[in-house]
């Protein structure tokens, strides 16, 4: 079973949605869309019934509200107040250090199968260094606990990535997407990288999106427009090869990895000769 | 969008002489690849993605309107395409003048499709 993201075009790229009870961490700089991803995963867990929790070191509810409505998500705002979505605003100067009053109030908010957002987990962990690994790896174990979690880490405007508050949480997260926008208003100035997600195939490249009113983040995937599944599954079966490869590429196809034939038919050939 | 792309540079990239295409952003990322001789392209790849920023700057504060590289047997050849993408063609040197031709005929119609957001 995956958890459907709602952004259209992004579940595709990631094997079908995320993994039960992960922590899957969301990088960019300001103005990628963060908050909006967010707010359209909590909103995919409203149309199928779940609860959320959304915790927040910058938007209150209030804020939180604004921006749901400025997209045209009313069920969002709707589910707020009726409790089915708890947002919470946290002050992040009074937090020096991951602490346990988040994690009493998601444990006791998400019931084990929420979901759940942090955004952005930096101002949380903007203070420490590598020796605090052990500590965000316990945080997140917390939050696995309590469900499937969305958490946004903040790019500095260095762009570097290799900074603890940014390189931890993605080392630790079980899936990392990276966001990134140019500014020049171009098909490809906004992009989106999957840079790892554990236990499941994930596409590789850069895929452009786009942020609209109404359908948030449109992901322009095209994996399902270029490789038919079918195909792959009739070619491993008429393949007159051995038994062991069959098994494995069997397995490939019935995953719903996009694969060409084209790749199949390549492996096929590097696996033959190395056997030959 | 990358399907797009790719039947536009087809018939430059199917093009028997061409080893690689790669569209890069002006950060270095490639967004498109399209390698018909991998040994050949990647040895280049990573040399390209560490110019690219440069090369950019060249072009539009020069108003250069091409690059081209050779290294080795392999002619690199640097086409803008918009504000932020370049073209770059990996090809052994042999029908040089066509392919140029054809490549500045495919950035013509990427233009439009990679310009513009909408």
């Amino acid at each position: 079973m995956r958890i459907k993201t709602g952004v259209i075009g992004f579940d595709s790229l990631i094997g079908g949605g995320y993994r039960p009870n992960t922590v899957n961490v969301v990088v960019g700089a300001s103005g990628t869309g963060k908050t909006i991803f967010s707010l359209q995963y909590l909103l995919e867990g409203i149309e199928n019934g779940e609860n959320g929790v959304y915790i927040s070191f910058d938007m209150d509810a209030k804020a939180v509200k604004i921006l749901s409505e400025s997209l045209g998500w009313f069920e969002l705002v709707e589910a707020m107040e009726n409790g089915q979505i708890l947002v919470t605003r946290s002050h992040a100067e009074n937090i020096s250090y991951l602490n346990e009053d988040i994690i009493a109030y998601i444990e006791e908010n998400s019931e084990g199968n929420g979901r759940i957002v942090v955004d952005s987990f930096t101002p949380l962990i903007s203070s420490l260094d590598y020796n605090s690994r052990k500590d965000i790896g316990w945080f997140f174990d917390q939050l696995r606990a309590s469900g499937t979690s969305v958490v946004t880490v903040e790019e500095p405007f260095t762009n570097s990535l290799s900074r603890p508050d940014v390189s931890i949480p993605i080392f630790l997260s079980d899936s990392a997407i990276f966001m990134k926008n140019i500014g020049y208003g171009e098909a490809f100035s906004r992009t989106l990288q999957i840079i790892k997600h554990r236990a499941s195939w994930h596409a590789d490249g850069v895929f452009p999106y786009r942020i609209m009113p109404g359908l948030g983040l449109v992901v322009e995937s095209d994996l399902g427009q270029r490789f038919q599944r079918d195909d792959i599954e009739i070619l491993i079966k008429s393949m007159k090869i051995d038994t062991k490869i069959k098994k494995r590429l069997s397995f490939l196809s019935k995953r719903g990895v996009p694969v060409s034939r084209a790749i199949i038919e390549r492996v096929l050939g590097i696996y033959e000769s190395e056997n030959r | 969008m990358s399907l797009r792309i790719d039947e536009i540079v087809r018939d430059v990239s199917d093009d028997p002489s061409v080893v690689g295409l790669i569209i890069y952003r002006v950060d270095g990322v490639p967004v498109f690849v399209r390698v018909n001789d991998e040994m050949k392209v990647l040895q280049h790849m990573y040399f390209l993605e560490n110019q690219i920023r440069s090369v950019l700057d060249y072009m539009f504060n020069q108003n250069l309107n091409e690059i081209s590289i050779k290294v080795e047997d392999i002619k690199i050849l640097l086409l803008p395409i918009t504000k932020t993408l370049v073209m770059s063609i990996l090809f052994l040197p042999i029908a040089e003048y066509r392919l140029e031709i054809e490549a500045k005929r495919v950035i013509n119609s990427l233009r439009p499709v990679l310009a513009n957001e909408v």
